[in-house]
């Protein structure tokens, strides 16, 4: 009997410390010298602080998350936790972020597509203006691809491709922003592409690999990915510059389109947080952002790292808000 | 070649890679056993982990928690009717029945050994053709997804047992289901009753642990306020209910084959995963089988059929992944981030690159499997002795597991309520006779069919004959024919034998 006891209790601590428990017990920073005081200085963090990611465990940017994480947890000295809150094409992150305690213990990983373009596709019950932000730590950058072994050598050859074909052309892409890319393309040429959604980046990729579909729009971390591998040629990157991995390739906007996708992955807290917390959070993710560690991971990850401060972010998602409303209304 | 995989198993099983090796096997096992915590979610967090370890230890780590939460499904799946992670869903209806019959023993054994059987033979495909299967496998596009979809479709009803009618309903119920969420193609909210929360659809995860093991704990209330108290199983009668004989084994042989076989393919085709694979396996097992009728009601066969499949599926997510770096399911997705990390690339160059590194690799998968078996014939007395418990103390433990199993799935107290929903639901099914099975196969079938299909008809501009197009489609078109032939002789033989028989009755 015992021994089915301690299995049990075995198995509930396990389930304890998986299922979330971030009371981790916080020992008390004992601050050396500067005693005296002057006005009410704030004492923080002094516990755990919680993240929430917007995607699930084990993606790109729970990965990316989890470096910052535990870069910002050397610089702190508290533990920080990241928990996943995936779903809603990444809005029911932000919103358990926008309904957790103003406290500065929780802060939230904050996308740009769920928050500028998911709520003209769907109800949600936020705006960019509900939460004051941290920063940015990556972009998400995009670029146009075709199989190695393929014909076509430029964006010229695709509209070629697309002008000489019956019915419109099949693009592969796995949700907005991307199709904004060749609808730019479209519009200037005078063509029509037919967006193909898929569910995951790499189902982009894996359906023109096999031939099924020509050109796909895709991240440039999977992208990057099959040109190292020599299986996919890039033709244009849809950003607003030409990509570290392939500077010979150039973006959409050189070739006279209109058009740069920009998303971004920063965080933020739920508006109202005390001022002075919200400093100590944003020096603690400038300085960050230039950890050694972390910049590893999103160098190997194939992301661009891409810090700006929270000021500069919100101000980026309010435009991009209205701008995509009119985008996606057409 | 040989070579290299020895100095893999001599770099694998140095004291530094080995302790590894084994903590990943233990913590699979141990979440996979535990409803709600999966294979997947041991890869997930194991992940984070491996920011600072080499590659090495890192990726035979991400495959032993992998490999062993895979089979743990299996542990809960056979003593409490819980499936510990999905993929062990199908290894229910017959490990519980066995189980019940003081058999646990032998259905434990029968899924280890199966699970092991699975793992190694596609070890051995992957180390053998890895690089053309991969290829083919890529041919596979909408058109033909559908048609595989299709063919799948037809699992439902021979699954449906002794009533097709009720067998097709709970596969209605299952498609249904599958639909809530966003639309896949125009992005719009569907059957979500406007609620955020189930705009990503219902999880396979919430949805199996209510209605499989949550329905099941009400079945054990219902029987506990009849006056039923005793031991939760019976104890082994004879030696031979706690082993799997080698004369079984024997019979089995051809089973695990299939199984590991059709494993492999699945696991090879992107975007499929290792709950279908068992789901067909078994399906496969059942219909070539001598005595069809003894599915369901406690036949080795069902376990070892299920069971290989899954854990084929294990070794064959990698050939995607290492050939031509492309994920096969969200776990080798995941795998894919572990490799990124290290600052490798997976796909053709890592065998340029890091040679050793893919060796280790092959070595480490075979060696998890020999480890696996080891582990659990070690320990899994402690497991069955679970079985002597009081049902009375047994059931709010596992419902206690379940609860907070699904709450941590996603931090979410919304998808327990999902999840008591479903409860609900099981348990009515089950009352009135309803395969669960079916519900299931619909469920896991309903958005893979309509991605397919309208993905197909998008990229043909409309056009159907993109389902006619390659020998891969005229394949499985014949494939769901003789499917469906099969199926309905073996009705128009029951019936016939029915009227016979009432013909006997009202002659005498």
């Amino acid at each position: 009997m015992k021994r089915k006891i301690s299995l049990f209790l075995v198995i509930s601590l396990i389930i304890m410390i998986l299922g979330g428990c971030n009371n981790t017990p916080a020992t008390p920073t004992t601050q050396a010298g500067g005693e005296t005081t002057q006005a009410p200085k704030i004492d923080y963090p002094t516990k755990a602080i919680t993240i929430i990611c917007n995607y699930g465990a084990g993606g790109g940017t729970d990965l990316a998350t989890r470096a910052l994480a535990q870069a910002m947890e050397r610089i702190l000295g508290q533990p920080i936790t990241v928990e996943n809150k995936a779903g809603g094409s990444g809005t029911l992150g932000i919103i358990e972020t926008m309904n957790r305690a103003n406290d500065g213990y929780t802060i939230g990983v904050l996308t740009a597509a769920p928050l500028t373009i998911v709520p003209h596709q769907m109800e949600v019950p936020f705006t960019p203006e509900d939460f004051d932000y941290i920063g940015t730590f990556g972009q998400y950058g995009y670029g146009i691809a075709v199989k190695a072994d393929s014909p076509y050598q430029s964006i010229a050859d695709i509209v070629a491709l697309a002008k000489a074909s019956s019915g419109p052309l099949a693009y592969s892409a796995s949700g907005y922003p991307q199709p904004f890319a060749m609808n730019a393309i479209g519009e200037k040429e005078g063509i029509e592409f037919t967006y193909a959604p898929y569910a995951s980046a790499s189902e982009v990729l894996t359906a023109v690999l096999g031939g099924h579909i020509q050109v796909a729009v895709g991240g440039q971390a999977e992208i990057t990915q099959f040109m190292k591998s020599g299986e996919l040629r890039l033709l244009a990157a849809a950003g607003e510059s030409r990509w570290e991995t392939a500077p010979e390739v150039p973006t959409l906007l050189e070739l006279g389109y209109d058009v740069a996708l920009r998303s971004y992955m920063g965080l933020g807290l739920p508006s109202g947080v005390d001022p002075q917390i919200a400093a100590i959070l944003q020096d603690a993710f400038s300085k960050a952002v230039e950890d050694e560690q972390f910049l590893q991971v999103m160098r190997n990850m194939n992301f661009m790292i891409s810090y700006t401060t929270g000021e500069e972010y919100k101000e980026f998602l309010a435009r991009t808000y209205v701008e995509n409303k009119e985008l996606m209304a057409e | 070649m040989i070579e290299l995989l020895l100095d893999g198993f001599v770099n694998v099983l140095v004291p530094g890679n080995f302790i590894y090796l084994l903590g990943g096997l233990i913590l699979g096992v141990v979440m996979g056993a535990i409803p709600g915590l999966t294979a997947t979610m041991a890869i997930a967090l194991i992940i984070p982990l491996t920011f600072t370890i080499s590659p090495t230890q890192s990726l035979i780590m991400l495959l032993g928690a992998y490999n062993g939460g895979i089979f743990g499904g299996s542990i809960s799946a056979i003593l409490l009717a819980t499936p510990g992670t999905p993929s062990a869903a199908a290894t229910v209806a017959d490990g519980f029945k066995l189980a019940q019959k003081g058999q646990a023993g032998k259905a434990i054994k029968t899924a280890l050994i199966s699970s092991v059987f699975g793992g190694l033979f596609s070890s051995i495909v992957l180390i053998l053709v890895a690089e053309p299967i991969a290829r083919y496998a890529l041919k596979f596009g909408p058109g033909e997804f559908t048609i595989i979809m299709l063919f799948s479709l037809t699992i439902i009803a021979s699954a449906s047992g002794k009533s097709m009618i009720k067998g097709l309903i709970g596969g209605c119920l299952g498609l249904l289901f599958g639909f809530v969420g966003m639309d896949p193609v125009y992005s719009i909210p569907r059957f979500t009753f406007g609620n955020v929360n189930l705009s990503s659809g219902i999880n396979l995860v919430v949805m199996l642990i209510g209605s499989l093991a949550v329905a099941e704990i009400l079945i054990q209330i219902e029987s506990v306020a009849r006056g039923r108290t005793n031991a939760h199983l019976p104890p082994p009668m004879t030696k031979d209910d706690d082993r799997l004989t080698f004369k079984e084994f024997k019979t089995l042989l051809k089973t695990l084959v299939r199984s590991s076989a059709l494993g492999c393919a699945i696991g090879a085709l992107p975007g499929l995963g290792p709950t279908l694979a068992s789901y067909v396996g078994y399906d496969m097992a059942k219909r070539n089988s001598k005595n069809p009728q003894k599915f369901g009601e406690g036949a080795i066969e069902g376990v070892a059929a299920a069971e290989a499949a899954n854990n084929a599926v294990c070794g064959a997510n990698l050939i995607p992944l290492l050939s031509l770096g492309v994920p096969g399911d969200t776990v080798a997705a995941m795998l894919i981030g572990a490799f990124l990390i290290q600052g490798l690339t997976p796909g053709p160059l890592i065998f340029r690159e890091a040679p050793e590194l893919v060796y280790n690799i092959y070595s480490g998968l075979i060696i998890s499997n020999i480890l696996l078996f080891a582990f659990v014939m070690l320990t899994y007395k402690f497991f069955t002795n679970i079985g002597k418990l009081e049902t009375t103390v047994i059931f709010p433990v596992v419902c206690m597991f379940c609860i907070v199993g699904v709450y941590a799935f996603n931090q979410s107290l919304f998808d327990v309520w999902i999840m008591l929903f479903f409860a609900v639901l099981g348990y009515i099914l089950m009352k009135f006779n309803f395969p669960p099975a079916t519900m299931m196969i619909g469920f896991i079938l309903a958005p893979l069919f309509e991605t397919n299909f309208r993905l197909a008809l998008l990229i043909s501009n409309n056009s159907y004959a993109i389902f006619f197009k390659s020998p891969i489609t005229w394949f499985f078109w014949g494939a769901t024919l003789l499917s469906i032939v099969t199926i309905a002789r073996g009705k128009i033989k029951d019936v016939l034998a029915e009227r016979a028989i009432d013909k006997e009755l009202n002659n005498i």
